[in-house]
């Protein structure tokens, strides 16, 4: 029995690395083919810049003292939202789900303002809160808030009737009933929106700064676009594309640890 | 036959069907049931057993007519008199291990901390869980999920046992080798089960009593007495002629109604 489960687990290993080295070699091919069609004309290197181009910006933007700066600027504004509008979602998503009550007044609300495209409100926000850190975390919140609100409301409603029937029949008292019941339940749901809403964190942050601010990456490559940079805006987008990846790999470890003893 | 434990009294229990109708589910329904007995109820789908359990269970109440337990009818947790219930779908909590699932019974039932640990690790061995204490309900299977809901319920070691057709969605042999367990558990403590159940042979096997229900509004229409000796060996109560003559009894009753 074991020598036939270890047979199988190195084949399937094999195959991880055959898969990530075909992925690998297509990024490579893409990257190659680019670079050769702006050395022999086929692309305009204006519009399009060129990878070796966009590497060495990031490298001189690293030496210059900008990069990590600018960095630093992005992921504080969308881990200071991300972490308040985590927050707000729980409370209030909780708080709506074990309060029939507030529900039934605010729900509606809270359905219409999901509803708004709220990216069409951040010049206003840029307008109320200024040009610096403030409105950027007021766009993150904006946008994380509604993600963890609905799946934590939704954790709440999810819970097995049954469970709270056999608890309730042996006499569980309220207390009781919300740590071991509901808080777990609707910690699992939330928990499962946060991947989400890491990405649109970041994706807000850089909007904030696209349209009104003096630092981070997405004041960099608005400054490039406006130079008609290409490089330049490119080059942001790799430093983003790295960060996002970089982050969600993280949470993904995290989520296949915790979901382990979740649901099935 | 002395002061029933669980006194059913002129139930009655009605639903508004979705077409503004009214069902009735229950229509002055009475039934007794003594302390330490064992009493399967058997009937047709649908005809209100599970409302009956969960009317007993103080989950659902009655339109009219009253349950007494242990001659209240006040609700029934508390120290007195203990109530447990083994249900058709699942229970367990799937964020806690199989042991912290029969821990947070006992937890809520008001055991006091430092004994719970011990009860639970006892009642998952006497399930035959021993090993799987660590093991999350989405990492076991549903024949053992039910055993770890059983031990949960038997753990708090409970005056009263209502199980809602527990077996219902075993396997033949998973859920012969599960009702073995609960004879020989309940044998030795003097609990009072009474368990729904669509299954005639298990009903025989298992019960001191089967009570046979009718269609909608629900009521008795044939009860009988299971005279086979205990304790019951189920391993030899299969291949026993008074079982077949009774299972065959039971099926002729359900059969032929009237």
């Amino acid at each position: 029995m074991a020598g036939v489960d270890e047979s199988r687990l190195s084949c399937l290993s094999r195959r991880a690395w055959s898969l990530a080295a075909a992925r690998l070699g297509l990024v490579l091919l893409v990257l190659l083919g680019w670079e050769l069609g702006t050395r022999s004309g086929f692309i305009d290197p204006f519009y399009f810049s060129t990878p070796s181009r966009v590497l060495v910006t990031v490298i001189e933007w690293a030496h210059e003292g900008l990069l990590f700066g600018n960095l630093a600027v992005t992921l504080g504004q969308a881990t200071t939202g991300f972490i308040v509008g985590t927050l707000l979602g729980i409370v209030l998503g909780f708080s709506f789900a074990a309060n029939p009550c507030i529900d039934a007044v605010l729900q509606p609300f809270i359905t219409i303002l999901n509803a708004l495209p709220r990216i069409a409100f951040a010049p206003l926000i840029i307008l109320w809160f200024g040009l610096g850190f403030l409105s950027k975390v007021v766009i993150v919140v904006s946008l994380v808030f509604f993600v963890v609100f609905f799946n934590t409301y939704r954790g709440f409603k999810e819970i097995n009737p049954t469970i709270i029937k056999n608890a309730r029949l042996l006499g569980a008292t309220k207390a009781q009933m919300m740590l071991h019941i509901y808080l777990p339940a609707t910690l699992a749901w939330t928990f499962a929106s946060l991947r989400v809403s890491v990405g649109f964190a970041i994706i807000a942050a850089v909007l904030g700064e696209y349209i009104g601010a003096s630092a981070g990456i997405g004041h960099m490559i608005d400054n490039a676009q406006a130079n008609f940079d290409a490089t330049g805006v490119m080059a942001g987008l790799l430093v983003l594309t790295v960060t996002v990846a970089l982050l969600d790999a993280l949470l993904s470890v995290i989520e296949r640890r915790y979901s382990l003893r979740g649901s099935r | 036959m002395s002061e029933p434990l669980v006194q059913i009294e002129n139930a009655v229990k009605r639903f508004k069907t979705p077409a503004k109708g009214i069902l009735s589910v229950l229509d002055g329904l009475s039934i007794a049931f003594a302390k330490g007995e064992f009493v399967c109820l058997l009937g047709p789908s649908g005809c209100g057993k599970s409302t009956l359990l969960n009317a007993i269970a103080g989950q659902e109440r009655l339109d009219a007519g009253e349950i007494r337990i242990g001659g209240t009818t006040k609700p029934i947790a508390g120290e007195s008199l203990r109530v447990a219930m083994v249900w058709q779908s699942d229970s367990l909590l799937p964020w806690k291990t199989a042991q912290a699932n029969v821990e947070f019974s006992l937890l809520v039932s008001g055991i006091k901390g430092n004994q719970r640990q011990q009860r639970a690790l006892k009642w998952l061995q006497a399930v035959g869980l021993q090993g799987f204490e660590a093991y999350y309900p989405a990492q076991l299977s549903e024949g053992m999920r039910q055993r770890v809901s059983l031990a949960a319920a038997l753990s708090i070691e409970p005056d009263l046992l209502l199980m809602d057709e527990p077996f219902g969605a075993l396997d033949v042999y998973t859920k012969l080798q599960i009702e073995k367990e609960v004879v020989r558990l309940w044998e030795a403590m003097d609990a009072t089960i009474i368990m729904v159940t669509h299954d005639v042979q298990e009903a025989v096997a298992l019960a001191d009593r089967v009570i046979m229900l009718t269609a909608r509004p629900t009521t008795v229409a044939f009860e009988t007495r299971i005279d086979l000796p205990r304790p019951r060996d189920l391993d030899r109560i299969y291949g026993d002629p008074r079982f077949h003559t009774k299972v065959s009894e039971l099926w002729q009753a359900l059969t032929n109604p009237g």
